[in-house]
């Protein structure tokens, strides 16, 4: 038999969550993906390839992370599925590696049964031998092999050993499905598996003192205190904005400097006219304008990656879990509303881990009011306006804090009104959490996964967010007036004409007619909206250009109405924070939302709820606050 | 017309054709679609 | 009978790990509920051992080594008997 005359063999992997499935899927396929200390943070199949020691190609599919093949939840479905040979696009495996962790197979080995029952090939890596190890376990992967009747790897993932002993098992002829020793006579089959897991484990995996109070355990008696506890809870994540703030300041500083050394430096190369504009305003000043948010980003990613890699999340989703009640919610809904708070879209994804359809349903529905990343060039242009910036970051991180409780605590009574509305559940889910021993963060993979972001945001920016900018720059360029004023001729352009018809909509607001422009643009992508504003304001300085240049908020606090009065006033600037706080402006995420709702109604009707809701909730606070006397 | 007005007007013709391209194809790309970064891919 | 009557004493005389007092080390001896099958899955067999961390809302515990956050109304179901 030739190599070439052999198919390309399939083979499944999976776990428990926490087993280590993913660690190994990266270890054979050579790929990065996210790797998540919190259960169900990997929710798709993902495929790759892998080579035996005799060169042979296979392909390796990463099923979600399970408990059982029981179907609870929209993971457990698709990994059934896929093992089955239901799944859409793919025939059964070959064969599956069931990855155990080797300091819990009394739970990890349920699964590795549940495989075993369905008469597939089954190979078991029992992976994290070296936590075992240390915690005292004895194994005998030999008796463990004996008595399943398949063969047993142990194995290492995160340090790469035990990686070719696997291959070694996946050679050809592949082992045939073992024979089923626990279940004869057809009794009860849960009560087998127990019986006979129980009764493996002391043979094969003897534990001493099973309930040591571990470094973690201590730890935990303080972070999930009921009182110490959520006051760690607010303080770690108060400190991480404060740091975002902070930290990138700097950084911030360089980028600004660059940008203004920059365009002084392309407006020496040529004379005044159409072309220098364009590159010097809309392009430099557009384009580059959002490049600078990029230390931001970068800070929060790298925080939420932290949290999540030290295993820290679960404890806040366990804290959290009673407050989430409130708003019809449990602490399954922390970590995808969580995410949101980076980007929805992911977040709206990870909902796939709620059990009860309706609390999915309405994660989904609010995950866009975690203020997300997106907003954050918006949030930084806005907040040291109102506060000038010489009151120092605390005042700056209490205001962006402020922000997000607002756009948070909304979301929750929202929620709460929907998830009533929607009714009970048909069976109803239970709270249900693992809380993973803490580890030192494994850096590769975070800052690989905040390397990722970084890009895609400065991919974003050099596509979409460059063009639209272009775009923004013609129309408020063109068409031209000849020999009239700058203001004058900006009224005359395509934008100052939408500008005059959008104003009597946004003056209740607060907005003039070129906020109002800004606002429209910002609904492709939300950070077009500083581009935009450093485009329609460029105008308004009568100094020379190249001094001006440099900073967008001077140029937006010099701004006036027609009549003389200051356009961006703090209650002007409240106005329009509230609006971006709880408008929709995403097309990704309406599409995502599509897709996981199952319904296109359900994304149409939340874009025009959130859509209609800003509008009337900076109409509440400008109006409001204008009769309060601000 | 000066040579400015003209390039700056090509620069501005041929970024809406990408636009409307953009747009227009039948949408193959996975998942999110665009640059959010979340590295998810479609399931098989 | 005798056997069967002695069983059911037993299991009378047990008491849910939200009963259990915080900190000490239970056998389960029953499940008994709606979720059994849900506990079954995540490692609450009977037999097994568990050791009540926290109690409230959302019980922790810790069993065969790993620690677990379940509901108020999951733990219900859990019927137990202290460790001699």
């Amino acid at each position: 038999m030739t190599q070439s005359s052999i198919a390309l063999s399939t083979i499944a992997l999976i776990g428990n969550p926490n087993a280590g499935k993913t660690t190994l899927f990266n270890a054979l396929t050579g790929a990065n993906q996210r790797v998540g200390n919190y259960a169900g943070v990997t929710v798709e199949v993902k495929s790759g390839e892998t080579y035996t020691p005799h060169g042979r190609k296979i392909r390796v599919l990463d099923l979600p992370g399970c408990y059982s093949l029981r179907a609870n939840s929209p993971d457990e479905k698709v990994a059934l599925d896929a093992l089955s040979g239901t799944l859409p696009g793919e025939a059964k495996p070959d064969l599956v590696v069931c990855v155990v962790d080797a300091s819990n197979l009394e739970r990890h080995l349920q699964l590795t049964l549940q495989v075993i029952e369905l008469g597939l090939p089954c190979v078991l890596a029992l992976n994290m031998v070296d936590v075992a190890e240390r915690t005292g376990l004895r194994l005998d992967p030999a008796k463990l092999s004996e008595e399943l009747g398949i063969p047993v790897v142990p194995m290492q993932a995160n340090a790469k050993k035990g990686i070719v002993e696997l291959k070694q098992a996946l050679r050809l002829p592949l082992p045939v499905a073992s024979e089923i020793t626990w279940n004869s006579e057809g009794a009860d089959p849960e009560a087998a598996r127990r019986d006979f897991i129980i009764r493996l484990c002391e043979l094969a995996a003897r534990r001493p003192d099973a309930h040591q109070q571990t470094l973690s355990d201590q730890i935990d008696s303080a972070l999930l205190h009921p009182i110490l506890g959520w006051v760690f809870l607010i303080g770690i994540f108060f400190t991480v904005f404060w740091a975002i703030f902070s930290f990138a300041e700097i950084p911030m500083g360089w980028i600004e400097s660059g940008q203004g050394a920059l365009a002084g430096w392309v407006s020496s190369l040529m004379a005044e006219g159409d072309l220098r504009s364009l590159i010097v305003d809309g392009v430099i000043g557009g384009a580059g304008g959002v490049i600078v948010f990029l230390p931001q980003i970068v800070l929060l990613f790298l925080f939420i990656g932290l949290l999540e890699s030290s295993g820290y999340m679960s404890r806040a989703a366990y804290l959290m879990d009673g407050v989430m009640a409130k708003a019809g919610l449990s602490g399954k809904s922390f970590l995808p509303l969580f995410s949101s708070y980076a980007c929805a879209i992911p977040g709206v994804m990870a909902t796939r881990t709620i059990d009860s359809a309706k609390e999915r349903l309405v994660t989904i529905f609010v995950a866009p009011w975690m203020s997300c990343s997106a907003r954050l060039p918006v949030y930084f242009l806005i907040i040291p306006l109102l506060l000038h910036e010489k009151e120092g970051t605390w005042k700056q991180a209490l205001v962006l804090f402020g922000i997000y409780a607002l756009g948070t605590l909304t979301a929750f009574v929202v929620a709460r009104l929907l998830r009533g509305r929607l009714g009970e559940d048909i069976t109803p889910g239970h709270f249900l959490l693992e809380l993973p021993p803490y580890r030192k963060p494994q850096w590769s993979y975070i800052l690989r996964h905040v390397l990722d972001r970084a890009l895609a945001f400065v991919k974003k920016a050099g596509t979409v967010i460059l063009g639209l900018s272009i775009l923004l720059w013609a129309l408020s360029t063109y068409p031209k007036k000849d020999g009239v004023d700058d203001a004058e001729a900006l009224a005359h352009s395509a934008m100052g004409r939408i500008g005059e018809v959008i104003e009597p909509v946004v003056k209740p607001l607060g907005f003039d007619g070129r906020m109002g422009t800004a606002i429209l643009t910002s609904f492709a992508a939300r950070e077009v909206f500083v581009s935009s504003m450093a485009i329609l304001y460029r105008v308004d300085e009568s100094d020379d250009e190249e001094k001006n240049r440099s900073l967008l908020r001077d140029q937006l606090s010099g701004s006036k109405w027609p009549d003389g009065r200051p356009i961006f006033t703090p209650l002007a600037l409240v106005s329009l924070l509230v609006f971006f706080i709880y408008a929709l402006q995403c097309l990704p995420t309406t599409a995502v939302v599509a897709r996981e709702a199952g319904s296109w109604k359900w994304a149409i009707g939340q874009f025009v709820f959130m859509t209609a809701f800003a509008w009337v909730a900076s109409l509440l606070v400008f109006q409001g606050g204008k009769l309060l006397g601000f | 017309m000066d040579w400015q007005t003209l390039t700056a007007s090509g620069i501005v013709a041929i970024t809406l054709v990408i636009f409307i391209y953009r747009l227009a194809r039948p949408k193959k790309k996975s998942g999110c679609g665009h640059g959010c970064g979340c590295g998810k891919t479609k399931d098989p | 009978m005798s056997h069967a009557l002695a069983t059911e004493l037993e299991i009378d005389s047990a008491m849910t790990l939200n009963q259990a007092k915080v900190g000490c080390d239970v056998q389960i001896r029953l499940l008994s509920g709606p979720a059994c099958e849900r506990l079954r899955d995540l490692g609450f067999c009977e037999q097994l051992q568990v050791r009540k961390i926290a109690g409230g809302r959302n019980l922790i515990c810790s069993i065969c080594g790993t620690r677990m956050a379940i509901s108020r109304e999951l733990a219900e179901q859990v019927l137990v008997s202290p460790l001699g």
